[in-house]
């Protein structure tokens, strides 16, 4: 049910001024007093980073989309309470992150009522790994994907937030909630864990 | 801290001055540790690269336009509460009320043989009372 503070879209939304330069904190507030224009702006400003943070941990896909959209739509439903206690960016990642590892979740539920694990590992697309090779390097990005794809839940986050987003390790660990060092350690085996997958499915 | 958390804290400049030089030592002599450090900056480089940067094209307008279908089935949400609460107090009365009949029947007496006849006002099932009832 809707929350009686949550604002409502106007749908003929007044000539409002808004320039490039508006601060998250300015949309915010027009956003709140129901400016659809500076809601739009403000999905539109965080699209690339939540792109690739769903992307990153879904893969492309209607799923990404659907988690895509509902980062934004549950931003929306909580701007009477955000109050900026972390950059709006941090606050849409960490919705980001949980809503991805939920549908992971989901999808694991789906695959194993389905499909039986062998299955599931046998129809993994291989992998081949060549650092050298500039002609092979869109593949490569492609397989690193995948690679990522293989990776745990929790090793995949940290994947994604340090190396793709571009977080440092103490703002991953402040998103998920996580001491600096566990941050760390699992960076380092994820890394790890990619190095060897590469490296295998080349030699293999 | 293993070598690969080492190497990691290495290319995000997080190390101390002290640590930087240990670990740009032992890069100059040691090929294993070398070679460590450019398989973590390929991937790093192939993640990198394959990093989405948006949705499919429109996807503000998506989102919008998925916030607007919420808001207009709000008030549908909204009805369906209202009778949900409506029906929880009109059971809760009938079922009062009910206690209250039975309870006065019971105390009436005068109908059944049995406590159950008697809360459900029901007369004694016998011969008599069923030529009784039917004249």
């Amino acid at each position: 049910m809707r929350a009686a503070t949550e604002p409502r879209l106007a749908e003929a939304t007044a000539v409002v001024e808004r320039p490039e330069s508006a601060s998250d904190q300015v949309l915010i507030d027009r956003a709140r007093a129901g400016d659809e224009g500076a809601f739009r702006d403000l999905v539109e400003r965080y699209e690339p980073r939540i792109a690739a943070t769903v992307i990153g941990m879904l893969g492309p896909g209607d799923e990404a989309e659907d988690v895509g959209q509902e980062t934004f739509i549950r931003l929306y439903r909580s701007l009477e309470r955000f109050r900026g206690e972390s950059s709006l960016g941090t606050y849409l990642t960490r919705i980001a992150i949980n809503l991805s590892l939920t549908a992971l979740k989901k999808r694991k539920r789906r695959i194993s009522r389905f499909v039986s694990q062998d299955e599931t590992e046998r129809d993994l697309p291989e992998a081949s790994w060549d650092p050298r090779g500039e002609l092979e390097r869109k593949e490569d990005v492609r397989r690193v994907r995948e690679a990522v794809a293989r990776l745990a839940p929790d090793h995949r986050t940290v994947v994604v937030l340090r190396m793709i987003d571009g977080y440092s390790t103490r703002e991953a660990a402040e998103i998920l909630g996580i001491p600096v060092g566990t941050v760390m350690s699992r960076l380092a085996r994820a890394m790890e864990r990619l190095e060897k997958d590469m490296k295998e499915s080349h030699d293999g | 801290m293993d070598d690969r958390e080492l190497l990691i804290r290495y290319r995000d400049g997080d190390l101390s001055d002290e640590e930087l030089a240990g670990v740009e030592e032992r890069l100059k002599s040691e090929p294993d540790l070398r070679s460590r450090r450019e398989s973590l900056e390929e991937i790093a480089t192939l993640l990198e690269r394959g990093a989405a940067s948006s949705f499919e094209p429109f996807f503000a307008t998506r989102v919008v336009a998925r916030l607007r279908r919420a808001d207009s089935s709000a008030p549908v949400e909204g009805m369906y509460e209202a009778l949900r609460w409506i029906f929880a107090r009109v059971a809760v009365a009938c079922l009062v009320v009910m206690l209250a009949i039975g309870a006065y029947s019971a105390l009436e007496g005068g109908y059944g043989g049995s406590v159950v006849d008697s809360v459900m006002g029901l007369p004694e099932a016998t011969l008599e009372t069923a030529l009784a009832l039917g004249g």
